[in-house]
């Protein structure tokens, strides 16, 4: 199904059935939408004892590449400023943590739920 | 039936975009909107600005279709439209506005979606979008588009009836992913509308964080009144 026209309008309800399927796997959310002047992070999330940073992708057709891919570098640095101003705030040095993406499209007439762990390397 | 009355009937269902077309507008857009009624979910609406020719005889209101046909044609209507977009609001969203503002601002969020703003809208309905909601959207300032309301929009008017299909189809594919989040309510049938089936799952698990807290059924199941934050607080 071709829906270029309407990427993105997922948007917060992308976010929020990100939300509702992390917490379905049994994490714990402790912060959506963190915004520093460094960049934001859609979602933190406890998973089990590591400190996870959720990027929520919202593509609603597949022209334009994977969720993953879309995590562009770019981006990734300002993500990975962010949480490490994050830990900074909280004091969470001690913590595992890593960079999650999910990713929402609309393949077809299901919406589809990709998770990847460890999507990128905090470096 | 002859191919005359047939014709006749396809001109008909898009007199609003003809007229609209010879009074010169540029982009003629149908909106709808669908889940105004549900205890759940968001409500969507759809904006199609179809191609000035274009029209398609399986195209009606959504509600006289089955799913199998809104499914099959929903893809076919936004790969051959001009222009579609969606716009979304979520259960939080309508419980802080209301439900009619909340389907209005889906509306709007729908046609800032369009890549070109369409200079003329045919809303179904009795109601115009107030142009504080166009500010809410970021719509940038001396933007103006033409409002007509249409009511029963979905049975009258091509552009309408496709924005209908193409909203209901993108509402019941969210529902149906909830539905595998929050399995207990059975979203994949009734997709949040307020059935026996659904108050009975209300009653007796509690609302889920997509239930809209501002409708009486979902508060009455609701263990407790809702936390509004500390502004509240003695």
């Amino acid at each position: 199904m071709n829906l270029n026209n309407t990427k993105q309008v997922l948007g917060k309800e992308g976010e929020r059935i990100a939300e509702a399927y992390l917490r379905k796997k049994g994490y714990k959310i402790i912060e959506r939408n963190f915004r520093c002047a460094l960049g934001e992070l859609d979602l933190i999330v406890l998973d089990r004892r590591v400190l996870v940073f959720v990027e929520v992708k919202t593509r609603t057709g597949d022209a334009f590449g994977t969720p993953f891919e879309a995590v562009e570098f770019r981006k990734q640095q300002k993500m990975i400023q962010a949480a490490q101003y994050f830990i900074a705030q909280r004091r969470l040095q001690q913590r595992d943590s890593r960079f999650d993406v999910v990713g929402i499209s609309w393949p077809g007439r299901e919406l589809l739920v990709e998770h990847i762990e460890n999507a990128f390397e905090l470096s | 039936m002859s191919l005359a009355v047939e014709l006749e009937e396809a001109v008909g269902f898009r007199a609003f975009e003809k007229k609209g077309y010879t009074q010169g507008f540029k982009r003629v857009a149908g909106i709808d909107e669908v889940g105004r009624g549900p205890l759940a979910g968001p409500v969507v609406a759809a904006a199609v600005v179809l191609r000035p020719e274009y029209s398609h005889p399986d195209i009606k209101d959504s509600k006289l279709l089955s799913v199998k046909q809104r499914q099959s044609l929903a893809p076919l209507i936004q790969e051959n439209a001009a222009d579609c977009a969606l716009g979304i609001v979520g259960a939080d969203d309508v419980d802080r506005l209301n439900i009619q503002q909340a389907s209005l601002l889906a509306m709007v969020k729908a046609i800032a979606g369009l890549a070109l703003k369409p200079d003329c809208m045919l809303i179904d309905g009795n109601q115009s979008i107030p142009a504080a909601l166009f500010r809410m959207a970021n719509f940038s300032a001396g933007i103006t588009i033409y409002q007509k309301t249409i009511i029963k929009g979905d049975r009258l008017c091509l552009s309408i009836a496709a924005a209908s299909v193409v909203a209901k189809v993108a509402r019941d594919a969210i529902m149906l992913e909830y539905d595998k989040l929050y399995p207990q309510y059975g979203f994949a049938e009734h997709k949040g509308y307020g059935c026996e089936e659904h108050l009975g799952a209300l009653h007796r698990y509690g609302p889920s964080p997509i239930h809209r807290q501002s409708f009486k059924p979902v508060r009455e199941a609701s263990p407790q009144q809702k936390d509004y934050g500390p502004l509240f607080e003695a």
